[in-house]
């Protein structure tokens, strides 16, 4: 068991809030992290990947506590771990581009965990879609979050949400069909 | 079709609900994914060494701040010592030496223009191109720049800044937002990154009078690079 963690504060400050930030942190985790986990393994495909995007997310959570309670963490930590995944593709593309520069040889794209992605046809479509597509999909379908809820945790209109997912079903469908001719 | 495209499980019936065949791969694939053990600590570890390096950053900046006056007192000091002395001394005696008459100067040609090299052109400094949105009214950009770190600065207005730091969190970028009506630190915002338009939307927590909701920054550019 790890020490536990204390909410960032001036040192050697005790302030009556860092307390509560403490309690909120280790709660949180124990009540979202697998969660985390598994939602930001299926956004990335590669749950090193999602371990990486969580513990930054769970940084940023508790520096957030600092300044106050959260009143909705899972909502928060979607956000945020869509939007951690999103820096971390721009990341990767940017070493990407570094090392075709110098001349290194061309990393492969990480590949979807073979044990989550398995031999399940419907996760081998879902993870050839687009990055947007793919999360978007993920959103309504496995967290069954409205419309609404999916354009506000991506930050887009309704209308994008729709046509997105309308445009992800029918390529996954493709994807199955072409399989089953 | 070509086989890429192709699952590699041919035998399996197309599904008809296709939301449903989703959620319930995915389901089924969560019991699959299990943390590491050792997740924790290393969200622990990164807790702690942010700080750690947060103040390495201050005592730098500490250092540089003295170093910075120090020369500053050097460069000046003589040029104050010197303006004293010619206060306090005596006027200089004026010598009788009458120099010789000097033939007058020989006037200089004028160019000719057929091979005197056209003057260049005044260099105008690089246009700014971005956009920036406060709670989508467009805010005219004065300057834009980035340094070699991952320091974006957009200046607009008389006194408004907006800077994108991602020196020290690459993967998330913090935002300082200031005007002489309100200031947002880095602390009460939350920034998304879209990567099709290169835009950063900053959204503040508490929004009040006098800070926006949003702040979106467009650099569909390349940024120039800061020169100091």
């Amino acid at each position: 068991m790890i020490p536990l963690l204390t909410a960032p504060g001036p040192a050697g400050h005790t302030r009556p809030r860092a307390a509560v930030a403490t309690t909120s942190f280790d709660q949180i985790w124990a009540d979202h992290h697998r969660w985390a986990v598994r939602l930001a393994t299926h956004l990335t495909g590669d749950q090193h990947v999602a371990e990486d995007v969580v513990a930054d997310v769970f940084v940023r959570l508790h520096r957030r506590l600092g300044r106050g309670p959260v009143d909705q963490p899972r909502a928060y930590l979607r956000r945020a771990i869509v939007n951690e995944r999103t820096s971390w593709l721009r990341r990767t593309s940017r070493d990407l581009a570094l090392r075709m520069a110098v001349g290194r040889e061309r990393p492969a794209r990480p590949a979807p965990t073979d044990a989550v992605v398995d031999r399940d046809p419907v996760l081998q479509a879902l993870h050839r879609l687009t990055e947007r597509q793919r999360t978007v999909v993920v959103l309504r379908h496995y967290e069954q979050l409205s419309v609404e809820e999916v354009a506000a945790a991506l930050g887009v209109s309704h209308g994008t949400v729709k046509t997105t997912t309308h445009r992800a079903l029918a390529r996954m469908g493709d994807l199955l069909g072409g399989d089953a001719r | 079709m070509s086989d890429s495209r192709r699952p590699d499980d041919r035998s399996a019936p197309v599904p008809t609900d296709l939301p449903t065949a989703v959620r319930t791969s995915l389901q089924a694939a969560d019991e699959r994914i299990l943390p590491s053990p050792d997740l924790r600590a290393r969200v622990a570890d990164r807790i702690t060494r942010r700080p750690r390096r947060e103040r390495r950053a201050q005592v730098g900046l500490a250092l540089a701040t003295v170093v910075f006056v120090a020369l500053a007192v050097v460069a000046v000091w003589p040029t104050a010592d010197r303006q004293e002395v010619d206060l306090a001394a005596p006027p200089p005696v004026t010598p009788t030496f009458t120099p010789p008459p000097t033939p007058a100067p020989t006037p200089t040609p004028p160019p000719d223009p057929a091979t005197t090299p056209p003057v260049p052109a005044t260099t105008q400094p690089p246009e700014v191109q971005g956009t920036l949105l406060v709670d989508g009214t467009r805010e005219p950009i004065t300057s834009l720049c980035e340094t070699r770190e991952g320091l974006i600065t957009a200046t607009f207005g008389p006194t408004g800044v907006l800077e994108v730091d991602r020196t020290i969190a690459p993967s998330a970028p913090t935002v300082r937002w200031a005007t002489a009506a309100g200031t947002a630190a880095t602390d009460d915002v939350e920034v998304d990154y879209t990567e099709d338009t290169d835009t950063y939307t900053a959204t503040f927590a508490n929004p009040g009078g006098e800070v926006p909701t949003t702040v979106a920054l467009t650099t569909n550019v390349e940024v120039p690079l800061c020169t100091s």
